[in-house]
């Protein structure tokens, strides 16, 4: 039998099948490759975390990074609730920046466990859309205070974990926990000689600024050439983000252990 | 039209039919990914697969595929290879995802797998025109890797992140900015692209010469 290749139904019915067929598998592989891959992406994010607030921690020896995150407070930002099915979940709340700098007392924190992070992650895999968390840790007697942070990139969502000193003068570490932007230029971001020239760092009252032509200054940071957004993204989520938030961390929960 | 041989086939794609100078497909990338050799060797290896399978696939439903919807079959079985890809590289290879961000998504627009799977496929039986696929891939690598060779060194200093200038070179801030963005990769492929041609040209020059 000869078919013929213009026959409308024909087209109709081969589109169905060949669509099925190929996005069916695709389908099963990403179900079944999820798991993995959030796997890996939250370890990174525990060991991430805990560098960025100074902590040593190997994603090679992941049980003694897990043991280690779960002596961290962990703070998000909202409300407790229940979701569709009835089970508790957390509404995260809108950030309102110029309000929280101004009064402190506007970030409504909430005590979370691991499980709702987890349940975030998992949930922005893909997107690095990661909500609010703060961390709280003391060592030797000194408190520090330590969250995941995000904004816009040029390409997409840039998160970043930023850990503090118990007043919030020095930066202890910052991480980049997502990105995706250009490859060879700003995806330099999560490279060690980036992300480590802000261990030590002491942003000013406006924060941090770039380093200019080889000065370097307490409060700068050498931006990436050629990727120009991508550094500034950075410099503007520590300012206008972290340090904000942080600052209010502090004014409630510092000095308490 | 008789179906060419996998030799004929292989010298074609990497000399006188390379995609990246003779076709002048694939540009898009050549200008983003070639300033870290890592970065291209993984992009042109995971594009030569796709088009390979592309290919395979598209060569072996031949003679089903319905006329009108030609075109959305090949953009959805080029998707298939992609999205499997980078599937397997998020679980499995992690790191290289991660590094790579939003390129791999990209091959499904790259000019050349949409190229091979619209002339070389639907003529073409599957085995040979799985190679062309890959051989196809193995040109436009040749050239990126080449363009990746020139660039890593004279923007960052190193070659697979190890050093091949002093780290002055960069830390005096003397290393070539132009060759990190994206507009140096259009000299360097104009200048391999003329260099090239030059060769030919010559040499079809010699050939007719030496027949006269």
């Amino acid at each position: 039998m000869k078919i013929n290749k213009d026959n409308h139904v024909f087209t109709i019915v081969f589109t169905f099948i060949s669509t099925i067929v190929l996005v069916f598998p695709l389908t099963l592989a990403y179900v079944g490759t999820k798991p993995i891959a959030d796997n890996y992406w939250r370890l990174q994010h525990i060991v991430k975390t805990l560098h960025s607030l100074g902590l040593s921690a190997d994603a090679k020896n992941p049980d003694q990074a897990r043991a280690e995150y779960e002596t961290l407070t962990k703070y998000t930002v909202g409300t407790m609730g229940t979701d569709n099915a009835g089970h508790p979940a957390v509404t995260f709340g809108r950030l309102d920046y110029n309000a929280i700098a101004q009064d402190p007392s506007k970030l409504q924190l909430l005590k979370v466990d691991d499980s709702v992070i987890d349940k975030a992650l998992q949930d922005n895999s893909y997107t690095g859309n990661i909500p609010v968390f703060f961390y709280v840790t003391t060592v030797d007697g000194q408190q520090r205070f330590g969250g995941d942070f995000t904004g816009p990139g040029l390409w997409g969502n840039v998160s970043l974990a930023v850990g503090v000193n118990a007043d919030g003068s020095q930066i202890i570490g910052t991480q980049v926990l997502f990105n995706v932007e250009t490859p060879g230029l700003g995806g330099r971001i999560g490279e060690p000689w980036f992300t480590g020239q802000f261990a030590g760092l002491k942003p000013a009252a406006t924060g941090l600024v770039f380093n200019q032509s080889g000065q370097k200054v307490d409060n700068g940071f050498d931006a990436i050439a050629g990727a120009t957004i991508t550094s500034t993204a950075v410099k503007d989520i520590i300012n206008n983000h972290a340090l904000v938030l942080l600052k209010a961390l502090i004014a409630q929960l510092g000095g308490k252990s | 039209m008789s179906t060419p041989t996998f030799k004929q086939v292989f010298r074609a794609n990497l000399t006188y039919d390379n995609p990246v100078l003779v076709q002048v497909l694939g540009i898009c990338s050549t200008l983003a990914v070639t300033n870290k050799v890592d970065n291209t060797l993984i992009m042109t290896i995971g594009m030569s697969l796709v088009t390979g399978f592309a290919s395979y696939t598209l060569s072996w439903i031949r003679h089903l595929i319905a006329r009108r919807v030609r075109m959305i079959f090949q953009v959805l079985a080029i998707t298939f290879y992609v999205v499997l890809l980078q599937l397997i590289l998020n679980a499995f290879a992690p790191e290289v995802a991660r590094s790579l961000g939003p390129y791999v998504g990209l091959i499904i627009t790259n000019c050349i797998v949409m190229g091979r799977t619209e002339t070389f496929a639907p003529a073409n039986p599957p085995l040979i025109s799985l190679w062309d696929g890959i051989t196809s891939g193995l040109g436009y690598m040749a050239v990126l890797l080449l363009m990746s060779v020139i660039r890593e060194p004279l923007a960052f200093g190193t070659i697979l992140n190890f050093p091949v200038f002093p780290p002055e070179y960069v830390s005096s801030g003397n290393n070539w900015t132009i060759m990190i963005m994206a507009p140096s990769a259009f000299f360097l492929v104009a200048a391999i692209m003329w260099a090239f041609k030059t060769r030919t040209l010559v040499k079809a020059a010699a050939k007719a010469g030496g027949t006269k």
